[in-house]
This record gives structure tokens, sequence and C-alpha cells, in this order.
């Protein structure tokens, strides 16, 4: 991969721009089709950009438009992500007790923690998923997530091995 | 690039930590750990870590309730997320298949997409002088050449007006099941488990993926799903003729009515299982998705719950 520092500034810029002319206009009508909202269509077609422009080299890009499809399917699929925890999380909150209700800006920031561990356990398979959060949030020990699961002890060592380590790892690039 | 992996010590203050939370740590183990530790400044150094990230990483939602961080990550972790990986691939992006990574291809060639937002209703002409008239939050691909003209319905509803070309079939495609216009005027809606035909003018024929066929003429109606073709009661008509924005119901289910509704609703409308069961009558206006909520309110014993100024929850009282 070249070094942008081989990379002049203005020609980076003139790349970028010839990028996007060429290509924008056409992510967001794919996306507005297949998404149906203007208004997400532009939100991840302009995303898709701004991963493009933290590229180091832009102009080596052979097949532009597979490029931002790769990027865009990306972000449309985290967003999804989102969605659904979302929608888990409401699903929840509308079968606790009327006390607990968290307000506007309550519920906003814990979706935001949520989402981001969410994204720290990609990956995971659900019964792993599960005994990590299991142990990490309910304290419960192996034996009482054995018998949860339907494992063996071993078997969520091995899964809370496996959750420790994806967190970790995923911490570790931010 | 190289995938990230551990350094020893932070395998080994991996698998200490797990031990630790493991409930049957002994005696033995524990004096095993601390000598560990207390060999060098790295194994140290990898535990701090390891306590730092995940402690900075659940700090987020320390302050929730318990279980409801718990329950909302399980949730969203199960096999559905693997159902939406599989429909993401589906009905997704899928550039490639259409060949727009061709050099040369055009951006209005053959293939064009229509799709429709949430409370809009919108009639397309096609090249050869049909239409289409989209129903709310409707996705609709369009290929036609020399010897066809075929639509896919990704999504929703579609009313098609076909001009009449001898050479080349109007065919609209669905997961279910295919329909042939022979004639003039139909419409086609997309479910979750099945596609449904009213024909206004002339005739279709409907050919579902497991080889049944079925010819429909004008006032007619039927259902394409996994089991083949089965015709529905003329009286269900009017159960689909969303094209004036009205829909009719004589008793049938409020889940019929909340899914008609949904594609003119911004925002989640949730229906609870024993709600959506209960028997409704009436003349509802889609367009107006708010009214048609607040008399439901009146005529059937429902609680309806509203949050966050999007999500709405409608439950038996």
């Amino acid at each position: 991969m070249t070094a942008s520092s081989q990379v002049s500034p203005a020609l980076r810029l003139q790349v970028l721009h010839r990028l996007f002319g060429e290509h924008h206009g056409w992510l967001f009508g794919r996306l507005r089709a297949r998404l149906g909202c203007a208004h997400d269509a532009a939100d991840i077609a302009s995303e898709t950009f701004t991963q493009v422009v933290a590229l180091d080299d832009p102009g080596a890009i052979r097949e532009p438009r597979a490029l931002l499809t790769t990027i865009a399917k990306r972000l449309i699929y985290a967003s999804w992500r989102r969605r659904d925890l979302e929608r888990a999380y409401l699903e929840v909150l509308a079968q606790q007790p009327e006390a607990v209700q968290p307000s506007p800006e309550e519920t906003v920031l814990a979706l935001e923690a949520l989402a981001a561990i969410d994204q720290l356990l990609d990956g995971l398979s659900p019964k792993a998923r599960a005994a990590f959060l299991y142990s990490q949030l309910e304290g419960l020990n192996y034996t009482e997530i054995a018998s949860r699961l339907g494992v063996s002890v071993t078997r969520v060592h091995q899964y809370v091995v496996k959750g420790l380590t994806t967190c970790y790892l995923a911490l570790e690039a931010a | 690039m190289k995938p990230p992996r551990l350094s020893p010590e932070e395998s080994a203050a991996i698998e200490w930590l797990a031990l630790q939370r493991s409930g049957r740590m002994s005696d033995t183990e524990r004096r095993r750990f601390e000598g560990w530790l207390a060999e060098n400044e790295r194994h140290r150094g990898a535990w701090e870590r390891l306590q730092r990230r995940l402690d900075s990483a659940f700090a987020g939602i320390a302050g929730q309730p318990a279980d409801l961080a718990q329950k909302t990550l399980l949730s969203a972790g199960s096999s559905r997320r693997q159902a939406l990986r599989g429909a993401l691939a589906l009905a997704g992006l899928g550039l490639g298949g259409l060949g727009l990574t061709r050099p040369g291809m055009p951006l209005d060639g053959l293939v064009a997409d229509l799709s429709t937002a949430t409370g809009e209703r919108r009639r397309f002409a096609l090249a050869d002088g049909s239409s289409v008239l989209l129903n709310a939050q409707s996705r609709v691909d369009i290929d036609y050449d020399g010897q066809q003209r075929r639509l896919y319905l990704r999504r929703g509803a579609l009313l098609a007006e076909v001009t009449a070309d001898a050479r080349r079939p109007f065919v609209v495609e669905t997961p279910f099941g295919r329909v042939r216009a022979l004639g003039t005027r139909f419409s086609i809606a997309l479910g979750e488990r099945e596609t449904t035909v009213w024909v206004q003018e002339a005739q279709v024929r409907l050919e579902s993926r497991s080889g049944d066929s079925l010819v429909l003429a004008a006032g007619e109606g039927a259902r394409l799903d996994p089991d083949g073709c089965q015709r529905l009661e003329a009286q269900r008509r009017s159960e689909f003729a969303w094209q004036d924005g009205w829909l009719e119901l004589h008793d049938r289910p409020l889940e019929t009515l909340i899914a008609a509704l949904r594609p003119y609703h911004r925002g989640h409308l949730r229906l609870s299982r024993d709600a959506a069961d209960l028997r409704i009558s009436g003349l509802f206006p889609l367009d107006d998705s708010e009214q048609v909520l607040a008399s439901l309110e009146e005529i059937l014993p429902l609680r309806i719950h509203r949050y966050l100024g999007w999500w709405t929850n409608i439950e038996h009282s």
C-alpha cells in the first residue's frame, strides 16, 4: 500500500473530488432504491465516502463502485444491528414496571453504550455470547451457566475465554 | 492485514480471569495465580490492561437496571440476527448480480428500481406505456428487454395497468411465485408468508414456486404460498384495495389492520399477541394512521402507549 506521504495533498483532493462526482449520485440512488428511504440513503452514502476519504491512497482504487458497495453494505448491516438492539431494548423496557422507565436522554446514552458492547461481541456464537454475558453482567458461576445453557462446565469456560478474548482484541483497536 | 493476536501473557491473563469467574477456583490455583502475577512486570501489565479494558467497556451500562442491559443484549444477539444477515443478502444491494460493475453500464439502463417512502403512494410510468401504482413502503425492480417485461416485487404492493404487447409477456415475480398478465389490470401484494393477487380487469395466470398454477378472472383473488395457489373469498377483496387509501375489513383479526397500516405509519407499531386476534370490521383511512389508532382505542378493549415519539405499543387491556 502506498504511503500517503508519496501522494501530494493536491492530487489526493483531486482524486477524491472525482470519486465523489462520479459515484456519489449513483450510490445515493442505489441506496435510496434498496432502503426505500432517502434520509437513510443520504446518511449511509455520506458515511461511506467519509471512510473512503480516510483511505491512504484513494487513487489506487481500481473498482470504486465495488469498494463503495462493500463499505455501504457493512454500514447498512451495522445500522440494522443498532435498530435490532433498539427494538430489543424497547421491548424489554415495555415489560418493566412503570417506575423504571428511563428518560429519553438516558435511553439514548444507554443505547449507545449497548451498541458499543454489541459491537464488541460481534462474531461470538449465540451460546458463547450468552455465557459471557451471564458471567460478566449477572455474575453467575459456571455451574449455573452450564445448567442454563445445557452445556458442560468446560464448555462454559471455553465460551467465557472466547468472549473475553473477543472483547479484549476488539478494544485493542480502539 | 495480520489478524490481531494475543501475547502469551495476555492469553494467560484471560485464562486466569476465566478461572476466577468460574466459582471453582481452588486455593492452590489462587496461590499459583498470585505467583504468576508476582513473577514479572509483563504479567502484571497484561492483567491490569485486561481489567481496565473490560471495566471501561462495561462502565457505560453500569447505571442501568441490572437485567435490562442483559436481556437487551441477549435478545438482540439471538438467532433473529442470523436471519437478518440472510435477509440482507437476499434483499441487499446485490449489485454484482445486476452487472453494474461492468464498465460502461449506463445509470438508467434497462434495469431500474422504483420505491416509495412511508405513507407515499405513487404511480410510475413504464417504458412501454404500462404503469404501476406502488403502495407505501414498496419496492419494485424493472427488467424490460426485447423478449419480456419482467418486474420483481421486492417489498409492499403494486397495482399494474398493462398495455398489450403480443411479443412480450408482462410478468411480476415474487419469492412465492409469479403472476403473468393475460390482460390489463391487477394488484399484487408481498406479505411475509404469501403473495396476494386480485384482478380488476381481464385475467392473470398465477404460478407458485411449487409448480401449482391458477388462472384468475376479474373480481377474483388468490394467495401464493409455499403450499401453492389458494383462491380467496371475493369479500376479502376490499382488504387489498389500498389504492384509494381506504381499508375495508369484514370481521378480520386486528393484525390485518395493523399490517396494512405499518407502511403508512412513521415509527414502530408493536401489536401484542392477544390484541392481534381481536376481531374488527369497518372502513379505515390508511393516510391517517393516527386517527385509525385513536378510533381503535374507542371501539376495542385496547391500551395504546407511545414511547419516545416513534414506538407505539398496542395491547389488550
